[in-house]
């Protein structure tokens, strides 16, 4: 009986345990204003939502994608709201999704009844695919951040955008492989590639072998690995097996860190090059001078114009950090609803989704690239922005594009 | 050439597998506790490591006297929660003790180190080349650490007055008991001497290991298998099934794939009790 009484116990706690999350999960909703806005200006103002992962494994990435997108509510609202609304100010709600796609939809519906006029965020294709199912019916229009299947618009819904797909992140690591190429005079590049066996890792590489089909790079060593190998060395044995002159990992920026001290510390590989998704602050604070060499493909818009100066700022006050990571999705995906707003001149959904697919990002409203930004028919960004730096000597350099290139290529085995 | 890459890369996970099977197989045999938080005092130690070196830039090696102590205190608190709360209610309780600790300590770690993963790359004693690749001086260390630990511990199991009890206590707590052995004490020590071993294991390897709070689950299972292989409470057994694993383990992904380094520790645990089921225990 006794012995019994301890179990009986922690069974209750347990259970008072799950109610109290099950209540915390049904209203998960929080908000959070930007600007002068309240319950009384609602007239004056246009609720935008972010519906996103801003909890669980994915939530390192959302913090600077909500700051990116408070920004650029901040900037905008600063400037007078939106003018053909009456200088209505944009009001950030959120929904978190908890990196759970099963979320996705019971987010998406909280949404759509706490009457979001435009949604952007998503960091996980399989979130953003269920989520849009719901806001596509509500005719409300969603700009996804992180979410990069091409399935998600390959649906042909006129309200769903995307500033990123696999096909184009594809294509931005095309055009590197390309350069590399040429640079180091391959005429017949050869790849040992990784591929991390996930919904994302498997698009990418679909999508890198449509863009290959013409057999420019032959893959001569392609080893997929489950989500959560933390031990790379029998994969990085295997891409380097071949003596391939590029090394390539589709897999996700720890992976890209991981293999690096593996190539550098236990591996010696002839290869020209080493193309990974890691993050090169990251790369080169966690490896030091083992990092140089390596590309990386660098998501910060480059330049000094003033509309990055002032996201910077806005971006610093929101936060209290600068700007990393996914901040500039952030910014650039409520930017667009800010001027697809003013195009619309009103806040149905259909007719700010309309004015979505022909406006134009430019230095004029807030775009802080150095090239205009659009919205091709199938709601993916077109020519999205690629840049591509390398690690020379601990120097993050400009190698491509050719308008901003900074230094020629060194090669990664030395 | 590729082979030989194999194998050596598989004895060095191997060495990583003895150190934290051998802590493993002591809680397992001597204790009779099965702690699913071991692999998790393994992560601690590792984020120790870490942690001590990133912020002073002191080397992890240098920490191993203070962290026995600190390891010593955390392994007695948490022999007292198995004792006083889990044993009371059954292997049902220290079950449960254990997976909640591991999810605490997996929590604690993600909150305070986030689940970003982490490198200790500064941590650099030279290397060794062999079959065309350098081998960190780091493992190598670890690895004869792991050597010497499990040697030690057998020879303290086998020959001094405390591990006569330890074994007494393991074999018969009551007739332990009739015999003088202080059996609370003999096993909240054998939990106490694990996560001191599964700490100083956690440090040896988190010069070569990529950090992730979630990584000590990983390693339970590879030790499941390992602690299985070996016999359960013998620690050199325990060596050598976990160089055996670990070979198995890199052949295993270098010549089929990836998936195989999850699969290959459940398929020798299964395929063992299938051939010698009445031989897991020493």
């Amino acid at each position: 009986m006794t012995a019994k009484r301890p179990f009986i116990v922690g069974l209750g706690a347990a259970c008072v345990l799950a109610l109290a999350a099950c209540s915390s999960s049904g209203s998960s909703s929080s908000s959070t204003t930007s600007g002068a806005t309240n319950a009384s200006a609602a007239t004056k103002s246009v609720t935008v939502c972010e519906v996103t992962d801003l909890s669980g494994s994915q939530d390192v990435l959302t913090v600077s994608e909500a700051g990116g997108g408070a920004a650029a509510a901040s900037i905008i609202n600063a400037a007078g709201g939106i003018k053909s609304l009456g200088g209505a100010k944009i009001v950030i709600k959120k929904f978190d999704t908890q990196s759970n796609p099963t979320m996705g939809s019971t987010q998406a519906n909280a949404a759509v009844s706490a009457g979001c006029k435009a949604i952007f965020g998503g960091e996980i294709t399989d979130t953003v695919m269920a989520a849009t199912l719901v806001t596509h019916r509500a005719g409300i229009p969603w700009v996804d951040i992180g979410g990069i299947g091409d399935a998600v618009h390959e649906r042909g819904f006129n309200d769903v955008f995307q500033l990123l797909t696999t096909t184009s992140l594809a294509q931005g690591y095309m055009a590197e492989l390309q350069q590399v190429a040429t640079q180091f005079n391959l005429s017949h590049p050869t790849i040992g590639l990784s591929v991390s066996d996930t919904t994302y890792g498997e698009d990418f590489y679909a999508a890198f072998t449509k863009l290959n089909a013409g057999g420019q790079f032959k893959v001569v060593s392609n080893v997929s690995y489950p989500l959560g190998t933390t031990d790379l060395s029998s994969v990085a044995a295997r891409m380097v097996s071949q003596k391939p002159d590029i090394l390539f990992n589709m897999g996700y920026p720890p992976d890209g860190i991981a293999l690096t001290s593996l190539f550098k510390k236990t591996f010696h590989t002839t290869a020209k090059a080493f193309l990974s998704t890691a993050e090169a602050p990251i790369a080169m604070s966690q490896l030091g001078s083992l990092a140089d060499g390596q590309l990386f493909e660098n998501t910060a818009p480059p330049g000094t114009s003033a509309n990055l100066s002032a996201f910077n700022s806005a971006y610093k006050t929101a936060t209290g950090q600068a700007p990393a990571i996914e901040a500039w999705e952030g910014y650039t995906a409520v930017a667009f609803i800010g001027a697809a707003l003013q195009k619309a001149g009103s806040t149905s959904g259909p007719a700010i989704a309309a004015a979505m697919h022909s406006v134009t990002l430019n230095s004029s409203n807030g775009d802080i690239y150095p090239q205009d930004l659009t919205f091709g028919s199938d709601g993916v960004l077109n020519t999205p922005p690629t840049y591509w730096q390398q690690d020379q000597a601990g120097k993050l350099l400009f190698v491509y594009p050719a308008s901003l290139k900074q230094a020629s290529l060194i090669s990664y085995a030395g | 050439m590729y082979f030989g890459q194999l194998l050596v890369l598989g004895l060095l996970d191997g060495a990583v597998l003895s150190l934290v099977a051998t802590g493993f197989t002591l809680v397992l045999g001597v204790g009779k506790i099965a702690n699913f938080a071991h692999g998790a005092f393994v992560a601690v130690g590792m984020y120790l490591g870490y942690e001590v070196y990133v912020a002073w830039r002191i080397s992890p090696y240098l920490t191993l006297l203070p962290a026995l102590v600190f390891f010593a205190l955390i392994g007695w608190a948490v022999a007292e929660v198995f004792e006083q709360r889990g044993r009371k209610v059954g292997e049902v309780g220290e079950l449960l003790v254990g997976l909640a600790l591991l999810l605490l300590i997996n929590g604690l770690l993600e909150l305070f180190f986030t689940d970003n993963p982490k490198t200790l790359s500064g941590v650099n004693i030279g290397g060794v080349g062999v079959f065309g690749i350098t081998i960190q001086l780091t493992q190598i260390v670890a690895g004869i650490f792991a050597f010497v630990l499990a040697g030690g511990l057998h020879v303290f199991i086998h020959t001094s007055r405390w591990g006569r009890a330890l074994r007494a206590t393991a074999e018969d707590p009551t007739v332990a008991g009739l015999y003088g052995v202080r059996v609370p004490v003999a096993q909240r020590a054998a939990v106490t001497l694990s996560i001191i071993v599964a700490g100083l294991a956690g440090i040896m390897i988190a010069p070569f290991t990529v950090l992730t709070p979630d990584i000590g689950t990983t390693f339970l299972i590879s030790a499941f298998a390992v602690v299985v292989l070996g016999g359960i409470g013998n620690t050199q057994g325990a060596v050598i099934a976990g160089l055996f694993v670990g070979v198995a383990d890199s052949l295993a992904a270098g010549y089929l794939s990836s998936y195989w380094t999850t699969l290959t520790p459940l398929i020798i645990i299964l395929g063992y009790l299938l051939i010698r089921p009445g031989r897991v225990t020493a």
